[in-house]
């Protein structure tokens, strides 16, 4: 095939080319691993909760930290229509005493042996009742050092509670913190202090149920507000921010490499006018050479989509934990994609070159 | 040989721009081929040569008039009919070489093949036959850039036959050669044509070369006479 003689004959333009585009794909799956991994801390453990809806106050606009659930309203939602199992979780954001400079965690008040209570990794659950416990996040024990069988003092309301590390989840982040989850009752005394008995008893309740849970809730209970683990997670400060900051820089990525592939080809076709002239002169259509054209196109990008891969998997194995960059099958599918479609719309101009040149020039033509 | 009817031209006309500015470039041109005839067209350079070599390669639109190659008729068919009517009927041989530079002198060939569509294994075997004929088998996988000027146009003549056409275009063959590899590659074509019963058509400014065709006309401003 001509495309391929071409690409051989002129393998150290073509492999020059390849070499960008493989820069690029590895930028775009780079910043696509980086704006992956930033959700990922904002609150990845959002949307990992077993549940279909997540229940907040009214007028929290769906806020962890503004959401606050008492007791009446909590039995209201167990008992609405539609719901099958309901459990009370809270959030508080702590200070462990050891190494302060990490910043606060997040401690996750939940209900032991309901749908509240996270999947263990390692170590044991959480017995109903069981107070001074926690379960340590991963990112929590990497991030702090620590280990199962550890025992952390954290301050809250000016007064140091201990916890010992009983078992390790894997849930994710809160807020960029690094959660441990624990009773739902030390969450109160955590957030509230020993002794109050009015004060709230959830921030949110996790329900799991029919499709019409929430509109039943809506409807049957006063002052709530329903969404699913999703819309809560749209609603974290930040997210919408930095997903739209990740795809504009993916977005410049792509449009960078459509160019640099689009003027690299056109440049080729315009070395090669006479040629195509020439070509043309013995009956190759524009489509013909156009399609000379696209092989040679998909056959660079794809190379170096190939090699791109395999550098960005490098990088993370051998960059830190604790750099946020989270590499997604289907993140990494759809920009290069994404770069592959570029490259070929890059490459429209070409044709539009090739399609106007007229095959008369190849007479009279010197070489 | 049969005398089948190749070319036939009738009142032929070519005028560039419109008004005073015009340019009257072939001015009804009439003349014939039968397959096995080598006609040179001779003239000088502004003469009109090149614009009726591409009328009749139908690369070019005629102002008027009426041309026929291999039994069809130019001035109905469109741009895709006349880009296949160049596959099917006709054979060129440009004034530079005009080889693909990064192919191979059979690769040349069988580019040919690959824009025609045609099957690949039959290809094979009608370009290494070319070449063998050309005298050119050693140099078979030889790129353009390390064959001598003969080398490269006796390819372009080994391309021009490859489809098979029924009339061949030689424009100003022997620009690039010295006289006496000018002089081998015109005889080549000339047998070459004589042999395989094609028609062919040669413009050239040099009236020697003119001498081996079968037949020559000449054309000044645009006028075509034949000798």
């Amino acid at each position: 095939m001509l495309a391929f003689e071409e690409l051989w004959h002129r393998r150290g333009q073509f492999v020059l080319i390849m070499l960008i585009v493989t820069m690029i794909a590895y930028l775009v799956v780079m910043m696509g691993a980086l704006g992956a991994g930033l959700l990922d801390l904002a609150g990845s453990a959002v949307k990992r909760l077993d549940a279909d809806t997540l229940v907040f106050r009214a007028r929290a606009n769906l806020s962890l930290q503004q959401s606050e659930l008492g007791q009446p309203t909590v039995d209201g939602i167990r008992s609405a229509s539609a719901v099958s199992a309901a459990a009370r979780l809270g959030y508080v954001s702590v200070q462990p005493i050891l190494k302060p400079e990490i910043g606060p965690a997040a401690f996750i008040g939940f209900e032991p042996g309901t749908i509240s209570a996270p999947k263990i990794r390692a170590g044991r659950a959480l017995e109903p009742g069981e107070r001074g416990a926690v379960l340590a996040d991963t990112s929590y024990l990497d991030r702090h050092g620590a280990k199962i069988g550890d025992t952390v003092e954290v301050i809250s309301r000016g007064t140091t509670h201990a916890f010992k590390i009983v078992g390790e989840v894997d849930q994710g982040s809160f807020f960029f913190q690094a959660p441990m989850w624990g009773n739902i009752d030390d969450w109160r005394a955590l957030k509230y202090g020993d002794g109050s008995p009015d004060a709230p008893v959830a921030t949110l309740v996790m329900v799991q149920g029919s499709e019409a849970v929430r509109n039943s809730l809506e409807r049957e209970v006063a002052d709530i507000e329903a969404a699913t683990p999703d819309q809560v997670f749209e609603k974290i400060p930040g997210v919408t921010a930095q997903r739209s900051t990740a795809n504009s820089i993916q977005g410049f990525g792509l449009v960078i490499g459509a160019l640099v592939i689009g003027v690299f080809f056109y440049v080729l076709t315009l070395q090669k006018v006479g040629q195509i002239g020439v070509l043309k002169a013995l009956g190759a259509s524009s489509w013909f050479i156009f399609t000379q054209l696209l092989v040679q196109v998909l056959i660079v990008s794809l190379l170096g989509l190939g090699l791109a891969l395999p550098a960005a998997i490098l990088t993370l194995r051998f960059l830190p934990g604790n750099v946020p960059l989270l590499l997604e099958q289907r993140g990494v599918v759809m920009s290069m994609a994404l770069i592959l479609v570029t490259a070929i719309v890059g490459v429209a101009f070409s044709g539009r070159k090739i399609a106007s040149i007229d095959a008369l020039i190849a007479l009279g033509q010197q070489q | 040989m049969s005398a089948e009817l190749t070319v036939e031209v009738r009142d032929l006309n070519k005028i560039y721009g419109s008004g005073e500015r015009s340019v009257h470039a072939v001015r009804d041109a009439t003349f014939s081929a039968h397959a096995g005839e080598f006609l040179a067209i001779v003239g000088p350079s502004g003469s009109g040569k090149t614009t009726l070599l591409a009328m009749l390669g139908g690369l070019l639109t005629p102002t008027s008039g009426h041309v026929s190659v291999g039994g069809v008729e130019l001035m109905s068919l469109g741009s895709d009919q006349l880009a296949r009517f160049r596959r099917q009927k006709v054979g060129f041989v440009f004034q530079g070489f005009n080889l693909l530079p990064y192919l191979s002198a059979r690769k040349n060939l069988l580019a040919i093949a690959q824009i025609g569509g045609l099957a690949r294994a039959a290809a094979r075997g009608r370009a290494d036959r070319l070449l063998e004929e050309l005298g050119l088998t050693e140099r078979a996988n030889a790129y353009p850039a390390e064959m001598s000027g003969g080398e490269r146009q006796r390819v372009a003549i080994g391309r021009a036959l490859m489809n098979d056409p029924s009339l061949i275009l030689v424009d100003e063959p022997t620009a690039n050669l010295d006289t006496a590899r000018g002089k081998q590659v015109v005889e080549m074509l000339a047998s070459e044509v004589g042999q395989r019963n094609k028609a062919a058509l040669m413009v050239t400014h040099d009236m020697r070369m003119a001498e081996y065709a079968g037949r020559r006309l000449t054309i000044e401003d645009g006028t075509l006479t034949e000798h």
